[in-house]
């Protein structure tokens, strides 16, 4: 492999350097042909769409022989800087126009687009205009024909002239070139950035790991087998530093087992420690020691001999562990020679080792004979002095076989008659001791008898404080904490910290901070300090919301009050559950609004204040307008949802010492405890009808309500809650009466009228059964043929002694308590009836119209009522109109379409009453089959007066008759409304002109003159 | 880095825009469009006030089709070689007349007379010998008045001409104000059809939006003729009229069928061969061909043969 004359660091952003070099001038050039293109694309689009465009508006005018118009148009490529050149020229290759005057005239040849005569003609042939690019790319031209007018007496024009617009790309090349080098530049310098980074990432990698490598090996080399280069990855260096980590592994693997060898044996003389030294029973003691020995070192014998200096230095082996197969040397040894090398030795506390007993000569010849004989070849022995002073020999032996002893033998038993050595003095030492304590032991047994039963009884005691719900903290006279239990400290949230410390003080200054009103519990507090002997119960806030019941008693011993027994109950969640009880009795659930109740409750102490002050105050009832037919036709969760959105918007009109309460239904009461002027009062009506306006949206039903509100005052109007109340309902009937959706204030008057409505409503119930009721008709006449048409029905009530009642007054009454079902029922059957009956005398049959009320569209049966009514009375369908209102349609369209299209379709007529009063009047035509539209009277009562009546009335005619229904106009009274009417096309009239509504008698008497008449003319 | 210089060649599909005039026969073609058959397509239609600025449009390159008169068509193929009839939208039946002012009687009556028509307008040339011939006059004996179709109406009425050879929804509103109906389309059948036409080049560079165009065209004639009021509902305010009048203004003509398309274009039916034939044959000797034109090439059936 040939070497880089450079350093890698150097030689790759060299490399680097070049190849963003050549990257950034290929794109360069790349950019600049691209941009290039672009602009001559740019430039063909435009200039051919400016070529067909200007084309087609030369020939519009040369069409219209309009000449300065076409110079115009021309004359506008003068102020484009990018057009060098716009010419026109004829058939004959005449310029006519161009921007430059001094070309008219010329030839095409004798212009500067000389050299585009061949393309020109070509154009011509084909008729097809071109966009051509110039051999030099710096301009473009647009050759586009125009065919002039036909010259006389040719059918077809073969006059094409040629438009050329000739467009200089030079200026555009130009900034294209630059803006192309100034990306190349930007995106050069980006590349140049991220090779920089590159590099200098590159170069930080490689030199950190290099010097990580060469640092682990320094490391190992000093002898740090656990150092490693660590290198991540799978380059070149990394393989190296693999390598290394991989051979420094293997040294420490070596290193460990030396050292785990060592471990080892140090471990077995630690067990062999531990276990001899667990006991302090001489004779396990040894047992343990001489078997433990013998495996540790893994000889054939290990025994323990006792020396025995007086009479006779001799040795006595008693304890021995060997292989099974060697048999047992326990017992006494042959006496050795005082001075003999082996016990001198021995008692200089050195070890003797003898590898071969065959060529020793440490030993006594008796000894070593009776061992030979025994089949020792091979011992180590080590003296072991004990606290008493005796010595005693532990010795490994291996039987027919030498044994040449290492260090670390001798070491380990060595080691091993140390450990045996301490054992033996703690055995000795106890024994001592145990003798001692004999004696002792009895009294302390006792002692520790009461000892256990005096701690098994505060146990009880500590369980029982700890079990009970309660907070309880005992507290000595003088401000010590005696006793406290784990509830207490949880309850107060106290840090076993402050407790420890026992001091009051501490504890209280620490629970203050929770409190509410820390400054009744401090008062408590010192209470018990000054009356040490009186029981007291309080009641704690917390500032987290909880709240605890405190209990404090004395505590007494031996008839003494020696401190304060406190506890603390968590009465939180009892606290609430009796505050919403609280709640609920006094609000409504629905609206969270005061109930009656609570009104009541606030009113009277309104009016005790007010009476103290000699203020005033204002009591108001509101009720909402047809809420029993919302929630008879939408049902009671849109109802529900109503009455919510009306409490809402309620209390938004409120200031905050008013009250709103929901008194019951969709009455709703309020109580202004501070005005100073009736003009308080009547503001806050006013927001509130205005608040109500705008639509409730309710599940997606839009619904606009209107309201009603009575006042009255304090101290005018009434003196107590009952009087004021009673008398602002006044009002709210009064208010009714006024047409709804309005507020009035009690008047002294109203009594009497509100009970007359009362007793209205009573009577109303027995109009029907005493037969109070009486049915009016009023004709419909066609003012071309002054022909009877129809008869509409309408309904008068005879009070025996009120006289003749307003339907206006009694038919809204009805239609609130639901009367109206069975009324109308009666109405529809005495009007069949009846015109069954004209029918029946021979007279020419008309229609008869009824009315038919909102109420009485709700009620399912009512097209089986229809029917069956027409059938007993023998009625053919057709000669039954039913008239409705679009307020009575519009509150549920699908189902009053059904209902309608039912109806026509048994071939009743059905006919839309007051048309033009309402707001849908003309979605209300599109949407439901109608026969009939009658025009409300408002709009004839003006017709001849008022423009916009009579254009008003103008629109429904042609309307209605452009869909081919029939028109009735109503409460016609004037000639001049008749003349109006019949310029405008209708037809049908019904009104006072013609005539009032009349009784069954006189309605019979009309309709048989009227026939009459027309007998008479034939 | 190579992806930052390719973006910028992307380019978007080439537009197919077509060009048309107010005319029932082509309403189906916006009727596809409003019931969003064309819908992510590059299908782009183009109202023109009149067809000769349809035509130099096309001449010019800035439409890919048109929807032309056969007269038209055979008059554009002298400068277009390669063109190519793929479509036919309707025969006339009725729908392309000559009106007058109530005075003048009969055909006789126009000798002398101004007659407006659309300037140079071929159709226009060939209804008025179609009609004159018949009383052995040719459009050279009365003064042609050219007229753009949204003046037709106007210069009638102020008495600029004496007569007008026009088309929907003039036809409908001069017939409605008194003029008089001298000759009709329906008198020549099938000799005016009017058609769809592409350069023949297109059907290789735009094969599939040509299809849809063209499928959307069928599926659109089956919903008007399944639901003719709201087609009519969708389609009159674009004609101005209403939808009524709309139906009635359809009565003037005849929009053949898939099959029938089929059949006229691929020949199997030679009627509108030997229409177009007898047409050039006219032109030709009207002089309003130097060049002969070879029908049999304009008509192509590949697209209609095609359609699902």
């Amino acid at each position: 492999m040939k070497q880089f004359p450079l350093p890698l660091r150097f030689s790759i952003p060299a490399i680097l350097l070049l190849f963003g070099s050549l990257v950034g001038f290929f794109s360069f050039q790349r950019e600049v042909s691209l941009s290039y293109h672009r602009v001559e694309e740019e430039a063909s689009r435009r200039a051919s769409f400016f070529g067909n465009q200007t084309a087609g508006m030369l020939e519009y005018l040369y069409r219209n022989e309009d000449i300065q118009g076409a110079e115009l148009v021309l004359s506008q490529f003068g102020a484009d800087s990018t057009v060098q050149l716009a010419l026109l020229c004829d058939e004959k290759d005449r310029v006519v126009l161009a921007t430059h005057y001094e070309l008219r005239n010329r030839l095409v040849s004798d212009t500067p687009a000389a050299d585009s005569e061949l393309a020109i003609k070509r154009i011509r042939q084909t008729i097809s205009g071109r966009v051509i690019l110039s051999q030099d790319r710096q301009s473009i031209q647009a050759i586009y024909p125009v065919v002039f007018n036909a010259a006389p007496g040719q059918l077809v024009s073969s006059r094409v002239g040629i438009l050329l617009l000739q467009y200089n790309l030079s200026t555009t090349k130009h900034q294209a070139y630059t803006d192309a080098l100034q990306r190349s530049l930007e995106s050069s310098l980006v590349l140049g950035m991220l090779c920089t980074a590159v590099w200098f990432f590159f170069d930080k990698t490689l030199t950190i790991r290099a010097v990580r490598l060469v640092e682990a090996t320094n490391r190992l080399a000093q002898g740090e087998y656990s150092a490693r280069a660590e290198l991540q990855g799978s380059d070149e260096l990394n393989q190296i530093a693999a390598a290394f980590d991989q051979m420094a592994q293997r040294m420490q693997l070596n290193q460990q087992q030396l050292q785990e060898l060592a471990t080892q044996r140090q471990e077995l003389l630690n067990l062999l420690a531990s276990q001899i030294r667990n006991s302090f029973d001489l004779d396990t003691i040894l047992s343990t020691a001489v078997s433990e020995t013998r495996l540790l070192l893994g000889s054939d014998r290990c025994n323990f001999l006792w020396y025995c200096s007086d009479p006779t230095h001799s040795f006595h082996l008693t304890h021995e562990a060997r292989l099974s197969n060697l048999a047992s040397v326990i017992g006494q040894y042959p006496t050795i020679n005082k001075n003999s090398c082996y016990l001198e030795t021995l008692l200089s506390f050195k070890t003797v080792r003898i590898d071969d007993l065959t060529t020793d000569t440490l030993l006594d010849h008796p000894l070593r004979e009776r061992l030979l004989g025994q089949g020792y070849r091979s011992l180590l022995s080590c003296p072991i002095q004990t606290y008493s002073g005796k010595l005693g020999v532990i010795t490994c032996v291996y039987s027919y076989t030498t044994h040449s002893w290492s260090d670390d033998e001798v070491e380990l038993l060595q080691g091993v008659a140390n450990q045996l050595a301490i054992a033996l003095a703690q055995a000795e030492l106890y024994e001592q001791a145990r003798v001692a304590a004999a004696s002792a032991t009895a009294q302390a047994e006792q002692l520790k008898l009461t000892l256990q039963e005096l701690q098994q009884t505060q146990a009880l005691l500590r369980a029982t404080l700890d079990s009970t719900a309660d907070g309880i903290l005992v507290v000595s006279q003088a401000g010590k904490i005696t006793g406290y239990n784990k509830k207490f400290a949880e309850m107060w949230r106290i840090p076993e910290s402050i407790l420890t410390l026992q001091d009051i003080n501490q504890a209280v200054a620490f629970v203050l901070e929770q409190l509410t009103v820390p400054e009744a519990f401090l008062i408590k507090v010192r209470e018990s300090y000054t009356q040490p002997d009186v029981e007291t119960c309080s009641i704690l806030q917390f500032k987290d919301g909880r709240i605890f019941e405190r209990y404090s008693r004395p505590q007494r011993l031996n008839g003494r009050t020696v401190g304060r027994v406190l506890s603390f109950r968590d009465v939180t969640e009892q606290s609430q559950a009796e505050e919403k009880i609280r709640y609920q009795a006094l609000h409504d659930l629905l609206t969270a609004l005061p109930n009656r109740m609570l009104f009541s409750e606030q009113l009277s102490s309104a009016l005790a204040n007010a009476n103290k002050h000699q203020g005033m105050l204002a009591v108001m009832f509101m009720d909402l307008d047809r809420f029993k037919t919302i929630n008879d036709t939408l049902g009671h969760d849109v109802g529900d949802q109503l009455l919510q959105g009306v409490a809402q918007r309620l209390r938004s009109c409120l200031r905050e010492t008013d009250t709103v309460a929901r008194w019951g239904g969709d009455e709703f009461t309020l109580l202004l405890p501070q005005i100073t002027d009736v003009k308080d009062a009547t503001k806050l009506a006013q927001r509130i009808l205005e608040a109500l306006r705008p639509a409730f949206n309710l599940e997606g039903n839009y619904l606009h309500i209107s309201n009603s509100i009575g006042i009255a005052l304090y101290p005018d109007d009434g003196k107590d809650a009952e009087t004021l109340l009673k008398n602002a309902d006044a009002a709210l009937y009064r208010a009714k009466e006024h047409g709804r959706n309005n507020y009035q204030l009690y008047t002294s008057t109203m009594n009497s009228k509100a009970s007359e409505l009362l007793t209205l409503e009573n009577s109303l119930h027995h109009a029907l059964e005493r037969g109070e009721f009486v049915v009016y008709y009023q004709p419909q006449v066609n003012i071309n043929t002054w022909e009877i048409t129809a008869m509409e029905t309408l309904l008068r009530w005879q009070h025996p002694t009120l006289g003749l009642v307003s339907p206006k007054v009694f038919i809204s009454l009805a239609e609130e308590n639901g009367l109206i079902v069975p009324i109308g029922e009666w109405v529809l059957r005495t009007a069949c009836t009846q015109n069954k009956v004209w029918q029946d005398m021979g007279l020419p049959p008309i229609h008869i119209a009824v009315n038919i009320s909102a109420r009485q569209f709700q009620q399912v049966n009512l097209v089986a009522m229809v029917a069956r009514t027409l059938e007993e009375i023998g009625l053919l369908p057709h000669f039954l109109e039913l008239e409705i209102t679009e307020t009575t349609i519009m509150q549920n369209v699908d189902f009053t379409k059904s209902i309608l299209s039912q109806l026509q379709q048994m071939g009743i007529r059905i006919a839309m009453d007051d048309f033009g009063t309402g707001y849908s009047s003309l979605s209300c035509v599109k949407k439901f089959p109608l026969d009939t539209i009658k025009i409300d009277q408002s709009f004839i009562s003006d017709l001849t007066v008022d423009p916009y009546d009579e254009a008003i009335t103008t629109a429904i005619i042609a309307l209605g008759q452009g869909l081919g229904l029939s028109i009735v106009a109503e409460g016609v009274e004037t000639k001049e409304q008749i003349d109006g009417l019949r310029l405008l096309q209708c037809e049908e009239v019904q009104g006072y002109f013609f005539s009032s509504p009349l009784s069954v008698e006189n309605a019979t008497e009309l309709l048989r003159n009227a026939w009459m008449r027309k007998v008479q003319v034939f | 880095m190579g992806l930052l210089f390719v973006s910028y060649t992307q380019e978007s599909a080439p537009p197919l825009r077509i060009g048309t005039v107010v005319w029932p026969g082509f309403e189906c073609l916006y009727l596809a469009r409003d019931l969003g058959y064309y819908k992510d397509t590059s299908i782009r239609l183009v109202d023109y006030p009149a067809s000769p600025e349809m035509i130099r449009a096309f001449r010019n390159q800035e439409l890919e089709a048109v929807t032309l008169t056969i007269p038209e068509t055979v008059s554009l193929a002298k400068t277009e070689p390669n063109l190519q009839a793929v479509l036919v939208t309707d025969v006339s039946n009725g729908g392309d007349v000559i009106v007058a002012k109530p005075e003048i009687q009969n055909l006789q009556a126009l000798k002398g007379r101004r007659v407006g028509m659309e300037p140079s307008s071929v159709l226009g040339i060939y209804i008025l010998s179609r009609a004159l011939e018949r009383v052995d006059l040719t459009p050279k004996d009365v003064q042609i008045i050219p007229l753009g179709i949204s003046e037709h109406e106007r210069a009638f009425k102020r008495g600029t001409v004496d007569a007008v050879i026009t088309y929907e929804p003039v036809r409908s509103n001069l017939l409605a104000a008194g003029a008089r109906l001298l000759f009709d389309s329906s008198k020549i059948p099938n000799e005016i059809a009017d058609v769809l036409v592409i350069r023949g080049k297109l059907l290789n560079s735009q094969p599939s939006e040509l299809q849809t165009l063209i499928n959307g065209w069928f599926r659109a004639l089956a919903y008007l003729k399944n639901n003719p009021q709201d087609a009519a509902r969708r389609l009159a305010p674009r004609e101005g009229i209403a939808p009524e009048q709309f139906l009635e203004s359809l009565k003037g003509l005849r929009i053949p069928d898939l099959q029938e398309n089929q059949r006229l274009l691929g020949k199997t039916d030679p009627l509108l061969l030997n229409g177009t034939r007898l047409l050039a044959k006219i032109m030709e000797e009207n002089n309003l061909l130097e060049k002969p034109v070879d029908p049999a090439r304009l008509l192509n059936d590949q697209l209609v043969k095609n359609v699902k």
